[in-house]
């Protein structure tokens, strides 16, 4: 995971890997980057996405990669170092600022976000906007909950069933 | 520290329990298949309802009202904008989902969120899985302590430890803590006391009437008492609070409740099991006993230990099979073999009609004084003891073995099971009347007769039990049942089987006991 393959160049400068986007959008990333994808880093590992060929991502739409990748380049130094051991107290401080800022966007957003991480496998990621979710959902009711997220309002049936749960369970309930 | 010693008086912290988690789960379980039947029924109408595209977006807009605070309304026009386009968080799919919920704070967080609605409720319900590693992320938090009073009329007291988390504080609300509705019942005297307490179950021991009581103070589930004094069992034992709870991580409407008693020396054990659902077998209560009570002596499942078979039976062979009813009653209790009962014997067994093998054995003499010891072995009058003309009436069907037998009691049981038949029961005394609870209720491989408590079985009773066994439809189960036993029965005491290997076990560990260690046969 932590092996971004700097014996390929052995000349100072990085390597770089072509994305391709489902809009047919190229971006050019460095390789340690998008090593931060699980489903990527193998086929950097073989040598894949250099030069012209670059790697096609039919999932992911150019708004969305261009979000994925900034989080990739921001969280890849952290990550060659293995994480955390070496990194500083101000480090971690920055990129928690970093992460919450990141994920202050919109919901559209931030679902072809959590389909995103799910489908690259980049594990920081879906983590940190799971949680955002879970931020969301906490500390709510399950009506509060549906009209945070969206959901249609509920059936009478849906509704009833509520309401008995709400009786069953009174103490998960304020 | 609120409770550190463990005294009496400072037992059983209250937690909230990982069970809880799946009551929610059963009944979204329930839901999850009347969804899957309705499926199959209105493909069409489901499918449109799964993927509410147009309804999102129609109520949506509809529940946006003016009232509702500046932040909300971007949220919910945000979502439906998102609904509209088809990609929705309410649309993500269980992976994802559950990823999300192993994040939540707390079990009433997750709680809430499963009944948000049905697709959630089923993702939680549906991974066995998630739910392990739920818990395995959230411990379950320390909701108080329950303190048992010394005083009487004694009643468990619940100090909570006022939690300052909001959903905690409404847990205590919630839940029955000071248990009223135990308090409420009439039936029993206050002499509650907490012996155990697990996945937010606690079990109590009414010091007064020997009852056990579980219950679960937070769901406010109704108790469930149980009486480990099955009539005649236990009579002589003194009771102690040793009793546990063994609850199922995945069930939580299922649990099991062991109970010990032991008698005045301590030499003997007498363990009761309540199981919730299928019914439990002796071996497993002793195994329970070994796996979870490490402080007790060891105890190793030797049995079925039976003599080989001996040639006292020859009459028995030379009649058509599964024809004879065999009787004994003992060997050494002096009062066996009174002559009424032996009377009442002979006068059932003559009118059903059915072959039998009796053992019978000298009446103590009633002229004599009490002091007198019994000697069993002396040779019995039959033709005092038994009815006039009752030999001649049965000859050929019947034959009455005048000899001291050394059967009854487990061994009785035993020999029993490893000859495949059926039994049916007179308890007389000592541990037989367990056995008989063992034999009738928990296996299923025996009768009781009526009027044992008494003293006394009619000979309409003989006649009619052993027609029962004999006849009936019922007989051809309790045969059938009991075949499975007397397999597995002769599993145990082949090579490698669980007789064999206790043995060997119970001698490799030999070396390292030095008192103590009972052998169950």
């Amino acid at each position: 995971m932590a092996a971004p393959e700097s014996g390929d160049g052995n000349n100072g400068a990085a390597r770089m890997v072509t994305l391709i986007s489902s809009d047919n959008t190229r971006f050019e990333v460095e390789a340690a980057a998008a090593s931060l994808s699980q489903t990527l880093q193998l086929t950097i590992l073989d040598g894949g996405g250099g030069g012209g060929d670059g790697i096609p991502l039919p999932n992911v739409d150019s708004a969305t990669l261009s979000k994925v990748l900034e989080y990739c380049i921001k969280h890849a130094p952290a990550a060659a170092n293995g994480g955390a051991p070496n990194a500083t107290a101000v480090d971690r401080a920055e990129l928690e600022r970093f992460d919450n800022e990141f994920v202050n966007i919109d919901q559209s957003v931030l679902y072809s976000l959590i389909m995103a991480a799910h489908n690259l496998e980049i594990e920081g990621l879906q983590s940190l906007v799971a949680k955002k979710v879970a931020d969301m959902i906490k500390g709510k009711s399950p009506m509060e909950i549906r009209r945070t997220l969206g959901f249609p309002d509920p059936t009478p049936e849906e509704q009833a069933e509520m309401n008995a749960h709400m009786l069953e369970y009174g103490w998960a309930y304020e | 520290m609120p409770v550190t010693t463990p005294s009496r008086t400072s037992k059983a912290a209250e937690e909230m329990p990982a069970s809880e988690l799946q009551g929610l789960v059963k009944t979204a379980e329930a839901e999850t298949k009347r969804t899957t039947a309705a499926e199959g029924l209105l493909p069409l109408k489901e499918k449109a309802a799964d993927a509410d595209d147009p309804e999102t977006a129609t109520d949506e807009r509809g529940s946006v009202t003016p009232a509702r605070p500046r932040k909300a309304r971007r949220d919910a026009s945000d979502a439906a904008a998102a609904a509209a386009a088809g990609r929705h968080i309410s649309s993500l799919g269980d992976d994802i989902l559950l990823e999300i919920f192993l994040r939540l704070p707390s079990l009433a967080t997750l709680v809430r969120a499963a009944y948000t609605c049905r697709l959630w409720r089923r993702a939680v319900a549906s991974s066995p899985a998630f739910r392990r590693r739920f818990r395995a992320l959230h411990p379950p938090p320390l909701l108080g302590f329950f303190v048992n009073s010394q005083n009487v009329p004694s009643f468990p007291v619940f100090v909570p430890t006022r939690p300052r988390d909001l959903d905690l504080a409404a847990a205590v609300r919630g839940g029955d803590f000071f248990l009223t509705s135990l308090q409420g019942r009439p039936e029993e005297p206050i002499c509650w006391e907490i012996i155990d307490c697990r996945g937010g179950n606690i079990l109590l021991l009414n010091s007064a009437d020997k009852m056990l009581a579980l219950l679960n103070p937070l769901t406010r589930q109704r108790e469930r008492i149980l009486n480990p004094v099955p009539q005649g069992v236990y009579h002589d034992f003194v009771y102690n609070d040793v009793g546990s709870i063994f609850c199922s991580d995945e069930d939580p409407m299922s649990f099991l409740v062991a109970f010990l008693a032991f008698d005045e020396s301590r030499s003997r054990i007498q363990a009761a099991v309540f199981a919730s659902g299928t019914r439990p077998l002796l071996r497993r209560t002793f195994k329970l006993y070994r796996l979870y009570l490490p402080g007790m002596p060891p105890v190793y499942c030797v049995g079925p230990l039976v003599a080989g078979s001996s040639g006292e039976a020859r009459e028995k062979h030379e009649q058509p099979d599964r024809s004879v009813v065999f009787l004994c009653l003992g060997s050494v209790g002096a009062d066996n073999h009174s002559r009424d009962r032996v009377k009442e014997i002979a006068a059932g067994l003559e009118k059903s009609g059915h072959r039998f093998l009796w053992v019978v054995r000298a009446s103590p003499p009633e002229d004599e004084p009490e002091n007198k010891p019994f000697d069993p072995r002396a040779d019995p009058d039959l033709d005092a003891l038994l009815p006039d003309g009752f030999l001649e009436r049965t000859t050929g069907r019947g034959f009455v073995v005048k000899m001291w037998a050394t059967h009854c009691g487990w061994n009785s049981v035993l020999e029993g099971i490893m000859a495949g038949v059926p039994m049916i029961c007179w308890p007389l005394y000592a541990e037989q009347k367990m056995n008989k609870v063992f034999v009738v209720e928990e296996f299923g491989i025996g009768v009781g007769v009526d009027g044992w408590q008494q003293g006394l079985v009619r000979a309409e009773e003989v006649e009619t039990k052993v027609r029962l066994v004999m006849e009936s439809e019922e007989g051809v189960r309790l045969r059938a049942r009991m075949m499975e036993h007397r397999e597995a029965a002769a599993m145990a005491t082949k090579d490698g089987g669980s007789s064999q290997v206790a043995f060997s076990r119970s001698l490799s560990d030999a070396g390292n006991l030095s008192v103590d260690a009972s052998l169950v046969t």
